[in-house]
C-alpha cells in the first residue's frame, strides 16, 4: 500500500546537546525541516519565566539565557541520567524528561506547520551511544510526554551509518566503520563492524570513547584569543560594555575566519573600531589556525588510538570513516584521520550537521517497513554498564555485565538473608565496581508478602531485560509466596 | 491513482513550471542587478574616501584622532571592495526545459509508442492485445480527459500487454514524474539561491555598515565635547564627522534597490527576543530590567513582495539592562542552568 510521506511521515529527531533537529523520510531519501527561520537546527535551549505562555525554546530562548540565565537551562542531555532532578524555571519545576519534552515538542511544531494535516505515524529519537538504559528510557519519555509514538531509540552514531547507508548501501561491502562525530561541545568517537549480507545490513558496534567537554566552541575561542594577540588588542582601561562588544565582534570574527579556513588557505579579518580608535586588520593564514588547535587535536588523536585499542583493532582494520558535526569540516581533520586511518577512507557525502536526524528517520522508515529495499537492519548494540542488584553486603551482583550485545536476557535466583522475611526492598544499580556504593543506583523494586520462612530458604528469580531499544525491565518471582512483578527500570 | 488524477498531476506540472520559469527569470534579473549595482557601491565608496580630506590647520592631537577615523572608514571601503569576491557566480540550470515534457511532446510520445508497436508483426495473442488496449487509450490532444474506467477484466489484460507497450495512462505518469524530479531540481536550486542571497547582504554587505556605526558612535561622544567647546575649528570637524552618515546612507540605499532594510530599535524599548540578541547585559538604575540599554548593531530586514511582514534576516544586537537584585549581589554573577555547573 502507497503511503503519504508528507502528511504521514515517519520522523527522526536528532535530540543534540547544543542542537536539535528533525527529518521526515520521503521516497527520496530524509529530508530536514527548516524551522520558521529557513536554519536545519534548533539551539536546544529552554527558557521560562512564568510569564509567557509556554516556555521558549531555540534562538529566542538562548537570547533571553543571556538576559536572564537563572530562568534558561542548556545542555539538559547532560542531565538525562536523573529523572528526579529540579530544574526550577519561572518559579515552575521542570524535570529533565519535561525540558527533553519540551525541546521535542518544539521541533515537532515547527514540522507541523509546513504541513497542512499532518499526522505523523511515529517518531525515531537519537541517543549517543554511551547512555545508559535509564537515560534512553527516560529520552524515550521525553518523546511520549510529548504526545508523539515512539517508534523507537537510535544511537547516533548509528544513525549516521545509517544516512551514509542510504546513500552508499549498493556500494557497500562489509567494512570497519569509525564514526567521528565532532560537534560544538562532544566529541564521540564510535567504531563498528558493517556486514551487507543480501537479506540484511547488520551494525555491531565494536568500542566507543570521547569528550563530553571538546568542540567547536573551543576552537573558536582559541581562535579568537590568538587573533587578540596577533593584533596586539588591549582590553585594560576601556569600559565594560566596550570590551563586551568588541568581544562579540571578535569571536565572530574568529569563526568566520574559522570557516572560511576550512575551505580556503587565507582569510583577512577587517573590523574598524573594535574599540574606540582601534582597527583589525590581519592576514590569517590556514596554517595559524591549525596552529592554534594543536592542543585540541593532540587529545582528539588519543582518543582515536584509545577506541580502536578498545575495538582490539588497528588502524589498518577501518576501513571508512564517517564525519558528524560541523567542526569535523576542518581539513586538518581530514589530514590527521588520512595520516592515521589511510588515504581515501573518509566519507564526506553527507551533511555532518544532519545526518543523525537524517539517519533516525531512515531507521523509522525501517521500523514502518516503508524503506524499498527489503533488507534486514540488525543493530547489535552492547551494554556500556553492567547492570545488577546491590546485596544486603554492600557488594554489586552483576545480572548483565558490560559489552553485552543487546536485546538480551540474563536470570539469576537469590534468597533472604533473614528469617521470617515478609518484604524486602531490592536496589537495581548499573557500573564497574564490585561495591554498590560506587555504583549508580537506577531503581528499587519493593517486594511484600513474602512467605515466612528462616534465612536462605526462599528463592527468589530475578530476571533483567533489555529491549533492542534499550529498555530495561526486572522482573521479581517467588513460588511460595505466588509473586510475580515486573518492572520497567526508572530512577528511585 | 486513477486516470483523471494523473492527468491533473501532469496538468499541475505545466502550472508548476511557468510558475519556476518566472521565478528563475526574477532570480536573473535580481542577480544581474546585483551585479551592476555592486560595481556601483563598490566606486561610490572608493569616490567618496578618495574625496575624504582631512580638514587643514588642526592642533595635531585633533588630526591624529581625525587620521585614526579615516583610517577606519578606509577599512570599511576596503570591505566593500572585498564585496564581489565574497558573492559566488551562479551556477544556473541550464537543461531543465530539455528535460521538462511538455504537452505537446507527451502527445508525440504517445502517437511514437503506438506507431512504434503498431508496426511490428504481431502474433494472434499480442493482435488481440492491440485491440483491447484501444479501450485504455487516451485522446493524444494536450490535457486531454481519459473518458473510460477500466474493467477489472480489462486492466488485466492491459497489464499481459505491459512487455510490448506502456499504455497511455502510464506514459503520462512516467511523464509527469519525471516532471515533478525537474520542478523539485529547480526548487532546490532557488531554495538555496535564496539562502545564498540573504546570507550575502547578512554576511558580507551590512558588516560594512556595522564598522562604519560602531565608529560613527565613537565618534559622536567626542562631538557633543566638542560641541561644548563652540569654535571654528570644532565646527570643521564635526562637518567631517558626518562622513559616517553620508557612507551608511549610500549603502541603505544599496540594501534597499534589493528590499532590504536596516532595523534599528529604540533605547530603552523593552527587549524583544523576536528581533533582537542580547550580547549582554549592564545595570543602569535609571532604566527597568530588560530595556535596551544600547544598540550595538543594527538589524536587517527583507520586505518580500508577497508578503505583508517582513522578514527578519538578522537581529538587531543590543545591550540590556538588568539590575541585581540586594540578595543577589554577595553571591556574584548568575549562571544558566547547566550540568555541569
Amino acid at each position: 500500500m502507497k503511503v503519504d510521506n508528507e502528511k504521514k511521515p515517519v520522523l527522526g529527531i536528532d535530540l543534540g546537546t547544543t542542537y536539535s533537529a528533525i527529518a521526515r523520510w520521503t521516497e527520496k531519501g530524509p529530508k530536514v525541516y527548516q524551522n520558521p527561520k529557513g536554519d536545519y537546527t534548533c539551539a536546544s535551549v529552554v527558557y521560562y519565566d512564568g510569564r509567557q505562555e509556554k516556555p521558549l525554546v531555540g534562538a529566542y530562548a538562548a537570547g533571553k539565557a543571556v538576559i536572564d540565565p537563572s530562568n534558561a537551562i542548556i545542555g539538559v542531555k547532560r542531565m538525562m541520567d536523573d529523572a528526579d532532578q529540579t530544574i526550577t524555571l519561572g518559579g515552575k519545576e521542570f524535570s529533565p524528561i519535561d525540558i527533553s519534552s519540551i525541546i521535542i515538542k518544539d521541533v515537532f511544531e515547527y514540522a507541523k506547520k509546513t504541513t497542512p494535516g499532518f499526522d505523523p505515524a511515529g517518531i525515531v529519537v537519537t541517543v549517543p551511544y554511551y547512555f545508559t538504559a535509564v537515560q534512553n528510557t527516560n529520552t524515550s519519555e521525553a518523546a511520549e510526554k510529548a504526545g508523539l509514538n515512539v517508534l523507537g531509540i537510535i544511537q547516533e552514531p548509528i544513525a549516521a551509518a545509517l544516512a551514509y547507508g542510504i546513500h552508499e548501501e549498493e556500494a557497500l561491502d562489509d567494512e570497519i566503520i569509525m564514526v567521528f562525530d565532532l560537534g560544538g561541545g562532544t566529541f564521540d568517537i564510535t567504531i563498528f563492524r558493517f556486514v551487507n549480507d543480501t537479506d540484511k545490513l547488520t551494525f555491531e558496534v565494536l568500542a566507543t570513547g570521547g569528550d563530553d567537554r571538546l568542540g567547536g566552541l573551543d576552537f573558536d575561542n582559541s581562535m579568537m584569543n590568538y587573533i587578540i594577540e596577533k593584533a596586539g588588542i588591549e582590553f585594560h582601561g576601556h569600559e565594560e560594555t566596550a570590551v563586551l562588544k568588541a568581544k562579540k565582534v571578535l569571536l565572530e570574527a574568529a569563526k568566520e575566519a574559522k570557516e572560511t579556513l576550512s575551505f580556503e588557505e587565507m582569510t583577512e579579518i577587517i573590523k574598524p573600531n573594535v574599540l574606540p580608535g582601534r582597527h583589525i586588520e590581519l592576514d590569517i593564514e590556514r596554517s595559524e589556525l591549525e596552529e592554534c588547535l594543536v592542543p585540541f587535536f593532540q587529545k582528539i588523536d588519543m582518543i582515536i588510538d584509545d577506541v580502536i585499542d578498545k575495538a582490539s583493532l588497528s588502524k589498518q582494520d577501518i576501513t571508512r570513516v564517517i564525519k558528524v558535526g560541523g567542526s569535523s569540516r576542518i581539513p586538518k581533520m581530514d589530514e590527521m584521520l588520512a595520516k592515521k586511518i589511510g588515504d581515501g577512507k573518509i566519507y564526506g557525502n553527507i551533511d555532518p550537521d544532519l545526518c543523525v536526524a537524517e539517519g533516525a528517520s531512515v531507521y523509522a522508515a525501517y521500523l514502518e517497513e516503508r524503506l524499498s529495499w527489503s533488507k534486514e537492519i540488525d543493530i547489535k548494540t552492547a551494554t556500556a554498564h553492567a547492570l545488577g542488584i546491590g546485596l544486603g553486603d554492600g557488594r554489586f551482583s552483576v545480572l548483565i555485565p558490560a559489552n553485552r550485545r543487546t536485546p538480551c536476557e540474563a536470570s539469576r535466583t537469590f534468597t533472604t538473608n533473614t528469617d521470617n522475611c515478609e518484604s524486602l526492598d531490592i536496589d537495581l544499580y548499573q557500573g564497574s565496581s564490585k561495591l554498590v556504593r560506587n555504583n549508580k543506583k537506577i531503581g528499587t523494586i519493593h517486594v511484600g508478602g513474602l512467605a515466612k520462612r528462616p534465612a536462605g530458604e526462599l528463592d527468589i528469580k530475578i530476571t533483567f531485560r533489555i529491549s533492542q531499544q534499550q529498555n530495561v525491565s526486572v522482573t521479581v518471582e517467588q513460588k511460595e509466596s505466588n509473586i510475580r512483578k515486573v518492572e520497567n527500570v526508572k530512577l528511585s | 491513482m486513477t486516470k483523471e488524477e494523473v492527468m491533473q498531476a501532469f496538468e499541475q506540472t505545466q502550472n508548476s513550471f511557468k510558475q519556476k520559469e518566472q521565478e528563475i527569470a526574477s532570480w536573473k534579473n535580481q542577480v544581474n542587478l546585483l551585479e551592476q549595482k555592486m560595481d556601483g557601491i563598490v566606486n561610490a565608496f572608493q569616490a567618496m574616501y578618495d574625496g575624504l580630506d582631512l580638514p587643514a590647520d588642526l592642533d595635531e592631537e585633533t588630526e591624529n584622532q581625525l587620521q585614526n577615523r579615516k583610517d577606519g572608514i578606509r577599512l570599511s571601503v576596503k570591505s566593500a571592495s572585498r564585496l564581489e569576491r565574497k558573492w559566488k557566480d551562479i551556477q544556473w540550470p541550464e537543461d531543465f526545459a530539455e528535460n521538462f515534457v511538455t504537452p505537446e511532446e507527451l502527445v508525440n510520445e504517445i502517437k511514437a509508442n503506438k506507431e512504434q508497436h503498431s508496426d511490428k508483426p504481431k502474433n494472434s495473442e499480442q493482435a488481440e492485445t492491440s485491440t483491447e488496449q484501444k479501450q485504455d487509450e487516451i485522446n493524444t490532444e494536450p490535457a486531454a480527459e481519459v473518458e473510460k474506467e477500466e474493467t477489472s477484466e480489462q486492466k488485466n489484460q492491459a497489464g499481459l500487454a505491459e512487455t510490448e507497450r506502456k499504455s497511455d495512462i502510464e506514459l503520462v505518469q512516467e511523464k509527469a514524474e519525471i516532471n515533478e524530479k525537474v520542478l523539485d531540481g529547480l526548487t532546490d536550486f532557488t531554495n538555496s539561491l535564496q539562502k545564498q542571497f540573504y546570507s550575502f547582504f547578512e554576511k558580507a554587505v551590512v558588516p560594512v555598515i556595522d564598522g562604519l556605526y560602531s565608529g560613527k558612535k565613537f565618534s559622536a561622544e567626542w562631538i557633543s565635547q566638542l560641541q561644548e567647546q563652540n569654535n571654528e575649528e570644532n565646527e570643521r570637524v564635526i562637518e567631517w564627522l558626518d562622513v559616517y552618515d553620508r557612507f551608511i546612507q549610500e549603502m541603505t540605499e544599496f540594501l534597499e534597490t534589493f528590499n532590504f532594510h536596516l532595523y534599528e530599535p529604540e533605547e530603552g524599548a523593552l527587549f524583544d527576543e523576536e528581533t533582537m540578541e542580547p550580547i549582554g547585559v549592564v545595570e543602569n538604575h535609571e532604566m527597568e530590567d530588560e530595556q535596551v540599554a544600547e544598540i550595538v548593531r543594527f538589524g536587517l530586514l527583507s520586505k518580500q513582495r508577497d508578503k505583508e511582514e517582513p522578514l527578519l534576516i538578522r537581529p538587531a544586537q543590543v545591550i540590556v539592562v538588568k539590575n541585581r537584585e540586594e540578595q543577589q549581589e554577595d553571591t556574584g554573577e548568575e549562571q544558566p542552568n547547566e550540568s555541569g555547573q
